[in-house]
């Protein structure tokens, strides 16, 4: 894999947000309700409206007021929550930990998990360990993620006291803690997602034994391991990747609820609460961070392709 | 019939009486358990490929050639099985063998090359890889002797520039490439046999007329023994010294190429030479076979080409049991019991 490849897809990246910032920003602006009033308070006076419309910049030229907000943002400024007197980026870092290391957890479980089942249940077409995956993946896809957090707790936390039942400890102060809070949301996370890649790479596999290069590898004297490894698990793969990617989406979407289920105060509970208080500045810090972390997603997801892909490495 | 002069390397070999034969197929019945059930898709068939000769393996599609290679191989689809019958691969009998035995075989002692070159190289695998694994998995050479004698191969097997090929993936390369691909893995062990499905009907022209001198030149070289599924007659003439004329997984007619081609002693191969246009002949007419071959779960009692034939009578619709003239068999009672003599139609 080339290293103008990776330049090319980076830039690629950079372009999606520089037109989700266009986005936010526009959003802001175009929204009915007008912040200066939001900002100042339902009974203000006109003159105080308009004297806080001059402070946060809303009377400015839209292309000045673009500029001035996008070079704050360049330099982590997302300016000052409407209601609480907070930095933006300063509370979207403190509830990120939390709300990343779940949904981290939940792809990690996902992808290991749904790709062993639905390589094995490939695998075995038509036997017992292949009914038992097809059952549990329809299941998966069919129960909520946060009732599946709220019995995940019930049971582990509450009735076998395995595990705590809310709460968060980060990382960098005791790893140990940081996994027995995220284990459990991670997991009820990660059911929906491990179904749908068990059953793409069930498929997948299925569909790459049957395909004339599996005959012909076979008809060469290659068989187990050697087939499944060299043959079967690299091209299997090429549909998995992108359901991963997809589903990466899905999870950062998911994670609101469950997180909130589990009682940890991350990016979800905020993006919520902003939304209700119409803090606009808090909605437009979400939605880029948001972004950025989709832009990285997808990046790792393009480049993992390319290496599988011969086909698109060219290209 | 070794005096043959059909033209194509595989005629110019001599055949001592006394060779043995490197694959040998005794009565083979296949039923086919899927929907709809067709019991015997192929039934009785029995030819023997000699060392560095070529066997034709001719019919329309569905007849049963492919199933018919593919029990050689050991690698018959789910839902076909074996019902009866021997395949004897090298003193092997394929049909009693285990796994491992039939592991050792494929690729050792019979390569394989298919029709669609593009769909049956691996994609995601540089074409020097997949040439150079028999070697590893047989051989037991390492991965960069392997390798080195991959590029060998490609060599041998006429692509120009083999190092640099033989790093490049199916889809950098033509179709004509991919097939001689195919060809470098299959030869990769210096197999006793090869087995040709359809290998150049996917290709143009001229490619096929390039990849049959290849391959005729390889049977020189390595006495390879032959066995050619075709739909193809003019790359049966060319090539092959014998032919295995199949019909709804019958044996119909078998016999030298030059015998079959010169007196057609079944009905269905009458029709089929009859169905050819003819070089040089300008104008002829072309006869066609009206119909088309049953489905599989619908094949007729007796003569299976009963329905199509123009000379059927009651008695087509016992099972047929033929005769031979020397060594040119027909399955057609009638032809056997000399009241039929077919006519080549052009």
């Amino acid at each position: 894999m080339s290293l103008t490849l990776v330049v090319r897809r980076l830039a690629a990246g950079l372009v999606v947000l520089w037109i989700v910032s266009v986005m936010t920003f526009l959003m802001v602006r175009l929204i009915p309700g007008d912040p200066a009033r939001t900002v100042a308070g339902e009974q203000a006076t006109p003159e105080l409206v308009e004297a806080v419309r001059a402070q946060l910049g809303l009377d400015q030229p839209l292309l000045t007021q673009y500029l001035r907000w996008l070079g704050g943002v360049l330099q982590g400024d997302l300016g000052m929550s409407l209601t609480s007197p907070r930095p933006v980026a300063q509370t979207i870092l403190q509830a990120a930990p939390a709300t990343l290391s779940i949904t981290l957890v939940a792809l990690v479980l996902a992808v290991v998990l749904g790709v062993t089942a639905g390589v094995v249940a490939g695998l075995r077409q038509g036997t017992w360990i292949d009914r038992v995956v097809s059952t549990l993946a329809t299941l998966g896809i069919a129960m909520p993620g946060f009732w599946v957090a709220m019995l995940l707790i019930s049971i582990f936390a509450m009735k076998l006291h395995l595990l705590p039942a809310t709460g968060y400890a980060p990382f960098s102060e005791d790893p140990a803690r940081w996994l027995q809070h995220v284990l459990l949301p991670g997991a009820a996370l990660a059911l929906a997602t491990a179904a749908q890649i068990a059953r793409q790479a069930r498929g997948s596999v299925a569909d790459v034994l049957a395909e004339p290069y599996v005959r012909t590898a076979r008809a060469r004297g290659a068989s187990g391991s050697v087939l499944v490894r060299r043959h079967v698990l690299r091209n299997a793969s090429i549909p998995v990747i992108t359901v991963i990617g997809l589903q990466a989406g899905h999870l950062l979407g998911g994670v609101i609820i469950v997180e909130t289920v589990a009682g940890m105060s991350g990016i979800g509970t905020l993006a919520l609460r902003a939304v209700l208080d119409r803090d606009y500045t808090m909605i437009q810090g979400y939605v880029l961070f948001a972004a950025v972390v989709m832009v990285g997603i997808n990046l790792v997801v393009d480049l993992a392709y390319q290496w599988v892909n011969p086909k698109v490495r060219a290209a | 019939m070794s005096t043959s002069k059909t033209a194509g390397a595989a005629t110019a070999t001599a055949v001592a009486p006394d060779v043995r034969p490197i694959l040998s197929v005794r009565d083979l019945t296949i039923d086919y358990l899927g929907e709809p059930r067709q019991p015997a898709l192929v039934q009785d068939v029995s030819f023997d490929v000699l060392p560095g000769r070529s066997v034709a393996l001719i019919g329309e599609s569905g007849c049963g050639k492919t199933i018919t290679s593919l029990a050689v191989l050991g690698l018959l689809p789910a839902r076909m099985r074996v019902a009866g019958g021997s395949i004897v691969l090298d003193g092997v009998d394929v049909l009693q063998a285990s796994e491992r035995t039939l592991r050792d075989l494929r690729g050792r002692t019979v390569g394989a090359i298919f029709q669609e070159p593009m769909s049956s190289l691996n994609p995601t695998m540089p074409v020097g890889d997949q040439i150079g694994e028999a070697r590893w998995l047989h051989l037991g050479e390492s991965r960069r002797a392997a390798r080195a004698k991959a590029v060998e191969l490609l060599d041998r097997v006429g692509i120009p520039n083999a190092a640099r090929r033989a790093r490049a993936y199916p889809h950098e390369l033509s179709g004509g490439m991919q097939q001689r691909v195919m060809i470098a893995s299959a030869i990769a062990c210096e197999p006793a046999m090869l087995l040709a499905d359809e290998p150049t009907t996917a290709l143009d022209v001229t490619v096929q007329a390039d990849i049959l001198a290849l391959l005729a030149d390889l049977q020189r070289d390595l006495g390879l023994g032959i066995l050619f599924v075709t739909h193809d007659l003019g790359v049966v003439a060319e090539f092959c010294a014998d032919v295995v004329v199949m019909y709804a997984g019958h044996v119909v007619e078998r016999a030298g190429t030059r015998a079959l081609f010169a007196a057609p002693r079944h009905p269905y191969t009458a029709a089929l030479l009859g169905a050819v246009p003819q070089a040089g002949q300008a104008r002829t007419v072309l006869t066609t076979i009206p119909g088309r071959v049953p489905p599989s779960g619908a094949f007729p009692a007796g003569c299976r080409f009963r329905p199509r034939c123009a000379h059927a009578v009651a008695t087509c619709a016992e099972p047929q049991h033929g005769g031979a003239d020397g060594d040119h068999f027909t399955l057609c009672d009638r032809v056997a019991a000399g009241e039929l003599t077919p006519r080549r139609r052009t």
